[in-house]
């Protein structure tokens, strides 16, 4: 059977019409929107869950320190000095009110004369204030701070990587020299030079913070909105008439909303720890008032003799610490799940 | 049909990617140009150029040197606002690849209404939604698929998404940057007669790029055969199919497989070698309609 294409009239060639693939009538369910199905992803990852319950609950105490606070932070009571924690109903050592002291556990409450109901969950510092209410004090300081840098990261930091990106030629390049000019201030010599005209505390912080800590922000940001700006369907929306500024809000920002975010979130713990370190050395908060950086700064001086003072603000910092990055892992997680292209 | 007018004159048209050691003319003096209602179709192979002219007409790439005329007025001089509005609207572009083309964060109603939010040509939302509907419609989709996004379709209803959206302005001429090379066959087929159906129904006009000559040859009344960013070839459709003269063009023709195993055991390909760059080489009317790139004693 010899069946030659030049002998088939050219009439009888038709495309065949192929079945229209919706003829299939179903039933259409709205679909869920982006956060719906980041959120869905979140709930799925127990450890982020756990995180974001724990941070809720330490950041609702933390801004609620003025109305719970049982003592007021900066009183001093020096009979009440060096007082281990004790909590009514638990007998274990440490938590008891008892206290070594010359090779005996001893019971420092009595010792001190201290009212029964009189306690001091987290024990007291070596003025005699209360170091529950210190650490709440604390706790909110730092993560004021942390969240002024998150505030720092999503407008300064984005609007100039956005800028940056779309200016595009001789703007960006300048931009981007500025950037390196301010990555290269050593922002803990700068911290110092600030103490000549500021007083040390959260202001001297927070200027070293929005000189410095947006930088990889702005970065990422520039980097991601080169990468979706020649997208076609940017490339699209520009042959629709869209403007300039029209695509960076409706295109390019929800694009890049995940990873803006989780940047954002991992910046947090960074920023706790710088202030946490500020303080520490001496140059951060001011001499009265706590954070968590002076509340380690006097605690581990008495380290072998009241570990207590010492541990407790630790252990707080490094619950935030983790909850942060654990959170902001399972956001990146959800925001950003590579199942769907 | 022939007497239709130009609504679109490309005139040595030049576009030059500057890397910054290195010059390349990805569009190197072409010269075509496209009636009223009709299809022109451009063929070539990866990297010739027919992206970056069609780039070029609908704006989205600057000319190097050139011009480009839509109805008659050089679109480098559209620096109005309110006219590069209207030129918009009316020149629209379908893009290649339908898994790129659509933003994934936005739903479909609000990807084919895009357009219509830029021109506020919906008065309410009631009215966006019926357009959006109709859209959808016109192109065989299911109207609920507008509450969806993207990535819950497949490549050919993207595609028809696509569609959706460049007409959504009513436009006159539309970019078709090859639709259909990254779909599989069978739905090649469905994209390309939903095109030729609009084309019917909606009076538009098409440029036509792909790199496959016989479904280029299926949707074209003229082609263009391009290579290494010069018009190597242009006239009618049948004309350059069945009777190519430029080599090129008939080494093209000569890959293309038909589905007959007697006619496939005896085709042989063609191979074109380019010949070294001439001054005196240009595109030349051999035959009515029929111009080939060539020098004044008709050699390649």
């Amino acid at each position: 059977m010899n069946i030659n294409i030049n002998q088939i009239p050219k009439e009888l060639f038709r495309f065949k019409t192929t079945g229209q693939d919706t003829a299939v009538k179903e039933e259409i369910t709205p679909s869920p929107t982006f956060l719906q199905d980041a959120w869905r992803r979140l709930c799925k990852n127990k450890g982020a869950l756990a995180s974001m319950l724990l941070l809720t609950v330490i950041i609702i105490l933390a801004f609620l320190a003025p109305v719970i606070a049982p003592y007021n932070p900066n009183t001093q009571n020096i009979p009440h000095a060096n007082l281990p924690p004790r909590i009514p109903g638990i007998s274990i050592n440490g938590l008891n009110g008892r206290a070594q002291l010359q090779g005996k556990l001893i019971d420092r409450y009595a010792l001190a004369k201290v009212p029964a109901d009189r306690n001091y969950l987290f024990g007291t510092d070596e003025f005699g204030r209360d170091l529950l209410s210190r650490t709440l004090y604390g706790t909110r300081i730092s993560l004021t701070i942390a969240f002024i840098a998150a505030i720092l990261d999503l407008t300064i930091g984005v609007f100039y990587g956005l800028t940056s990106a779309l200016k595009g030629g001789r703007v960006d390049n300048f931009m981007q020299r500025i950037l390196e000019i301010l990555t290269g201030i050593p922002n803990l010599v700068l911290v110092v030079l600030m103490l000549l005209i500021f007083k040390p505390g959260i202001l001297s912080i927070i200027f070293a913070l929005t000189i410095s800590s947006w930088i990889p922000m702005a970065r990422i940001v520039r980097a991601q909105t080169l990468r979706i700006r020649n997208m076609e369907y940017v490339q699209a929306a520009v042959a629709l008439g869209s403007s300039q500024v029209r695509n960076a809000i409706s295109h390019i920002l929800p694009n890049i909303a995940g990873i803006v975010v989780v940047r954002a979130m991992f910046s947090i713990p960074s920023a706790i720890f710088f202030e946490t370190f500020l303080s520490f050395i001496g140059v951060g908060m001011k001499i009265p008032n706590a954070s968590l950086g002076t509340l380690l700064n006097s605690g581990y001086k008495m380290f072998r003799i009241h570990p207590y003072q010492m541990w407790i603000p630790s252990i707080i910092l490094c619950i935030i610490m983790l909850a942060f990055n654990l959170f902001a892992d399972g956001l990146r997680d959800a925001f950003d799940p590579k199942m769907k292209e | 049909m022939q007497k239709a007018n130009k609504i679109l004159e490309v005139e040595q048209l030049v576009h030059t990617y500057d890397t910054g050691s290195m010059k390349v003319n990805a569009v190197n003096d072409i010269n075509f140009y496209i009636k009223e209602g009709e299809t022109f179709g451009l063929v070539g192979e990866s990297g010739c150029g027919k992206t970056t002219t069609g780039r070029m007409i609908v704006k989205l790439l600057d000319i190097t040197s050139g011009t480009i005329r839509y109805k008659g007025k050089d679109i480098a001089q559209i620096h109005h606002k309110k006219e590069l509005m209207k030129f918009r609207r009316e020149v629209q572009i379908i893009f290649q690849d339908p898994y790129a083309s659509l933003d994934p964060r936005k739903k479909v109603r609000d990807i084919i209404a895009e357009g219509l939010d830029i021109h506020n040509m919906a008065a309410s939302k009631k009215e966006r939604d019926d357009i959006v509907a109709e859209l959808l419609k016109t192109v065989g989709l299911n109207m609920d698929f507008a509450s969806r996004y993207p990535h819950e379709f497949s490549g050919g209803q993207r595609q028809r998404v696509g569609i959706a959206r460049a007409l959504a302005l009513n436009p006159q001429l539309v970019i078709c940057d090859e639709p259909i090379s990254a779909l599989d066959v069978s739905i090649q087929a469905q994209v390309v007669n939903l095109l030729k159906e609009l084309q019917k129904t909606k009076k538009l006009t098409y440029l036509f790029i792909a790199h496959d000559l016989s479904m280029v040859k299926y949707i074209s009344d003229r082609i263009g055969v391009m290579y290494k960013g010069k018009l190597l070839e242009v006239g009618e459709a049948e004309e350059v199919y069945h009777n190519p003269i430029h080599p090129y063009t008939k080494s093209l023709i000569s890959a293309i497989p038909l589905p007959d195993p007697y006619f496939e055991r005896e085709r042989r390909r063609v191979s074109y070698i380019p010949l070294p760059y001439r001054e005196d080489l240009k595109l030349r009317e051999l035959k009515p309609n029929h111009y080939v790139y060539c020098d004044d004693a008709g050699n390649f």
